[in-house]
């Protein structure tokens, strides 16, 4: 009997092979949930229960069009019989890592970054909005059963570091794979989230860290008793293993996510914007860095430094533990949980000429307005906002 | 089928393909937004049998249907690239839109060159002749191309 891979048992067929699988759970939100309001029209959903929708990407809505999406998606729910909804609870992703996906299920997201769920050992994967129709009246859908790519991590401890320094060396050529991370450094919840969230990038269509003590821990916060195991694939298989081993901050330059340099060997850039946040970050453990650099410091008087929290959950830890405050007292806006600046949507967009770093996953051309956008780790970012430029280290 | 080569380059992102600020209900709206991120009104160039040719890894970045939907609203009917992000490959497909990875494409094809593509044989015929060969669909795939959404599952079955 040859070795299956992981995705190759999960799916159930080959590699290459088209399967039909049945999906255990549904996150939908309001950024592309208007897309399957005409198709789902009469639709029954096969069960609502299982389905989650949040509003996170027009939180507050800045135009009518989007108070319209809002209000319409309210009514999708009460007609559809979806108990789930959330509005101002926090980010699509962080908030379906708070009690809601389990280790080993297979969770379809309407969102490019639904890979995120990997962090808990799900395969999240993500769909465009005719297959989340399909998936919403059958409760299932055809897949390619993946290749697979293990992503082996030796050294570092940011979750931002080791994602861009996965960029680095993968750039986009895990798409359609599923990433298998070998975690030897034992990294915390909220740096696999970003890992996982960043994966992405990679093209992946699913990114997977095996459940293991640190994911038990984490869902034991939420009530959650998972013994749910995932062996690796075994070496034998012949795919692509990249090892990372991260000694120093990295930053993605524009206008790609893998266009990645070590920190030191960054020019000086002036920046006008610094923004923590995003589905990739804004988890207390960015805030604590923020705060370790920024505590008794003043934002430059020509940088505007925005913060979102990546969900309501953790908006009230960082509240209880003072880092709010000590945020605010240093010249951050925090701004409400949700997608915010990340995509352009609105509280943050860059006028031509202007550059921002951030925390979160992409930086394409215009993405949040025509200035240009650097990705880096939550301690690069608040160093930044005080100096006003990108600093040579931290 | 006779087409004409509408030409981008390699890693072009979804961002690019239909910017946010195109995200509406409003079929007028949406296909106004194709493109627009590279090349604004490019909506308003497009001819009958205009197809995309791009390079590698065409779509990266968010899966939003928009993209997919505007091609689809200005009548583009297939997107030859050498490789394809798995969102805009599942959403062309979803929309009747024929993604096709071709080798080397870009390399091979100029804005406005007539082709001669035949999705089902997996053949393209280059302006000056030369025929460049690619996987065709299986006929699964084919038909859920064909059918333009709906009874998926049962096709793959």
């Amino acid at each position: 009997m040859t070795t299956k891979t992981v995705s190759e048992r999960f799916f159930g067929g080959e590699e290459g092979e088209f399967v039909v699988k049945e999906i255990d759970e549904v996150m939908l939100h309001d950024g592309n949930a208007p897309l399957i309001f005409d198709d789902m029209e009469g639709e029954d959903i096969w069960d609502p229960d299982r389905v989650t929708s949040v509003v996170d990407h027009f939180c507050p809505p800045s135009t009518v069009e989007r108070a319209n999406f809002v209000k319409e998606l309210r009514g999708f729910v009460d007609e559809k019989g979806i108990k789930d909804h959330l509005e101002f609870e926090g980010i699509c992703h962080q908030v379906m890592c708070e009690g809601r996906v389990l280790p080993g299920e297979l969770v379809a997201g309407i969102d490019s970054h639904s890979t995120t769920y990997g962090a808990l050992g799900a395969f999240g994967i993500g769909f465009g909005s005719s297959d989340t129709v399909e998936i919403l009246k059958e409760g299932k859908i055809w897949f390619k059963v993946p290749e697979t790519i293990q992503v082996e991590i030796t050294e570092g401890e940011n979750g931002t570091d080791i994602a861009l320094s996965m960029l680095d060396k993968i750039r986009y050529d895990a798409n359609y794979k599923t990433i298998e991370f070998i975690d030897k450094v034992g990294l915390k919840m909220d740096d696999r989230l970003t890992v996982a969230n960043m994966a992405a990038e990679t093209g992946a269509k699913a990114a997977l860290f095996p459940p293991d003590k640190i994911t038990t821990r984490y869902l034991e916060k939420f009530d959650i008793q998972s013994e749910a195991e995932i062996e690796l694939s075994k070496e034998e298989r012949c795919f692509e293993k990249v090892d990372l081993s991260v000694k120093e901050p990295l930053v993605a330059v524009p206008h790609k996510p893998y266009n990645v340099k070590p920190l030191s060997k960054v020019s000086r850039k002036s920046i006008d914007q610094v923004f923590i946040g995003s589905c990739a970050s804004g988890r207390l453990s960015d805030l604590r860095d923020a705060v370790e650099i920024l505590e008794n410091e003043d934002v430059h008087p020509d940088v505007r430094l925005l913060i979102t929290p990546a969900s309501k959950r953790i908006e009230e830890k960082a509240l209880k533990e003072g880092l709010l405050e000590k945020l605010v007292n240093s010249g951050a806006i925090v701004l409400n949980t949700s997608c915010g600046p990340c995509p352009g949507i609105d509280k943050g967009l860059l006028a031509e000429g202007e550059t921002c770093i951030a925390t979160q996953n992409r930086n394409y051309p215009r993405r949040m307005g025509p200035g240009e956008v650097y990705l880096a780790n939550a301690k690069v970012c608040a160093l930044s906002a005080i100096e006003g430029e990108i600093p040579e280290e931290v | 089928m006779k087409c004409r080569a509408r030409v981008f380059g390699d890693d072009v992102t979804l961002d690019e393909i239909h910017p946010g600020k195109y995200f509406s209900l409003d079929p007028e709206k949406v296909v106004q937004g194709l493109m627009a991120g590279i090349e604004p009104e490019f909506y308003k160039t497009i001819k009958e049998n205009d197809v995309i040719v791009a390079g590698r890894y065409f779509g990266m970045g968010s899966g939003r249907e928009s993209g997919a939907w505007a091609m689809q609203l200005a009548g583009i009917e297939m997107v030859i690239a050498e490789s394809f992000s798995r969102y805009m490959f599942r959403n062309c497909v979803n929309r009747g839109i024929w993604p096709l990875e071709v080798k080397s494409v870009l390399d091979k094809v100029s804005e406005k060159d007539m082709l001669e593509v035949y999705p089902e044989k997996g053949s393209l015929i280059l302006e000056e002749g030369e025929e460049l060969f690619f996987e065709p669909f299986p006929p699964k795939m084919e038909k859920i191309i064909k059918s333009n959404i709906c009874q998926r599952n049962d096709d793959v079955r």
